[in-house]
């Protein structure tokens, strides 16, 4: 996988809960846009489907997300809508179709990785976002404190002023 | 700087959906207050039901949809109720209104037993009645207990029943 670089999705002050995405550094956009530009628009299948997701985003960052995910001390890496670790995922439980994946820093900071459709595959295998998110969240996992550290509900780069870059 | 592509789906959002997630996360919210309470997990919670730990987790993602039938063996199983109408509401304050008056009855019967206890007892023409303590509490009788007098007025204090 390419470098890549951690910014900010959805950040604000009066958060319970932060948002960032990751972004391949020869790209412009993010993963997160990826998953929006794919499926946010008048005429799209999964519309409501991708409404709903949208929603849990902006209602978690205000709760919080401990109120979908219970703390536990396993891996850290989970989808939108929450169920259970992903290695365990059981993809034809949700009424929703779409997944986005996350990796939970901490209960108040997630780094959301990308997604797509849960049933793209005949056999109902995961979307191929998945083994990209797990690749992501590993390195992003590995990477604290090298490239970056938590400073309460934020992320922030070791390098001051510059992006916080992962290889 | 957060992405413009959050902000305009945050524009666009239908209200169903704002909704449909808000009240899911209260209901799940509320569920998980009352596993606390009880100091269940979501496997103790599944075990009652007869259910899997990933048909729970399912319930529990934000994005089910909750069918009265499921929120009614929750509630049964919880033994607490989960999703309160306003109807329910106005019923529970009514009966609430209602204890506190009895109760409020019950602490006036007592002291008005007891100046009717006390004007009995210094008229010495008049018999005394019998103030029954047993295990430190008295024993309040009801004021429409049309027996009353006749069961509790002796002639004398001596009458009076040790715990």
């Amino acid at each position: 996988m390419n470098t890549f670089v951690i910014e900010e999705f959805f950040v604000d002050d009066s958060n319970t809960c932060n948002f960032y995405t990751v972004r391949l550094e020869d790209e412009k956009v993010s993963e997160t846009d990826k998953f929006y530009d794919k499926f946010d628009y008048d005429g799209n299948e999964y519309l409501d489907d991708f409404g709903k997701i949208h929603e849990l985003i902006d209602q978690i960052a205000v709760r919080g997300s401990n109120i979908i995910q219970r703390p536990r001390n396993e891996s850290k890496v989970f989808a939108l809508p929450p169920k259970l670790l992903l290695k365990d995922c059981l993809i034809d439980i949700f009424e929703n179709k779409l997944r986005l994946y996350y990796v939970a820093i901490t209960p108040q900071i997630i780094i959301l990785l990308g997604g797509g459709v849960a049933h793209n595959e005949p056999n109902g295998d995961v979307p191929l976002q998945f083994w990209e998110a797990q690749s992501f969240a590993k390195k992003i996992l590995d990477a604290k404190n090298d490239s970056y550290v938590i400073s309460d509900t934020r992320i922030v780069s070791i390098d001051d002023d510059e992006p916080i870059t992962i290889f | 700087m957060n992405s413009k592509r959050f902000i305009r789906a945050k524009e666009r959002s239908q209200p169903e959906n704002k909704i449909f997630v808000a009240k899911n996360l209260d209901i799940i919210e509320r569920i998980q207050h009352i596993l606390d309470e009880k100091q269940w997990t979501q496997k103790t919670l599944a075990q009652r039901l007869g259910k899997s730990e990933s048909e729970i987790s399912k319930w529990l993602s934000g994005l089910h949809n909750f069918t009265l039938q499921t929120l009614a063996k929750l509630e049964g199983v919880l033994d607490t109720q989960i999703i309160i109408t306003p109807k329910q509401k106005e019923y529970q304050t009514v009966t609430i209104q209602k204890n506190i008056v009895k109760e409020w009855h019950a602490i006036f019967s007592n002291i008005a037993l007891k100046t009717f206890v006390v004007q009995k007892t210094f008229s010495p023409q008049k018999p005394t009645v019998d103030w029954k303590f047993k295990n430190s509490k008295s024993v309040i009788p009801n004021w429409e207990d049309k027996d009353l007098n006749e069961a509790k007025i002796v002639n004398h204090p001596a009458s009076v029943i040790a715990a």
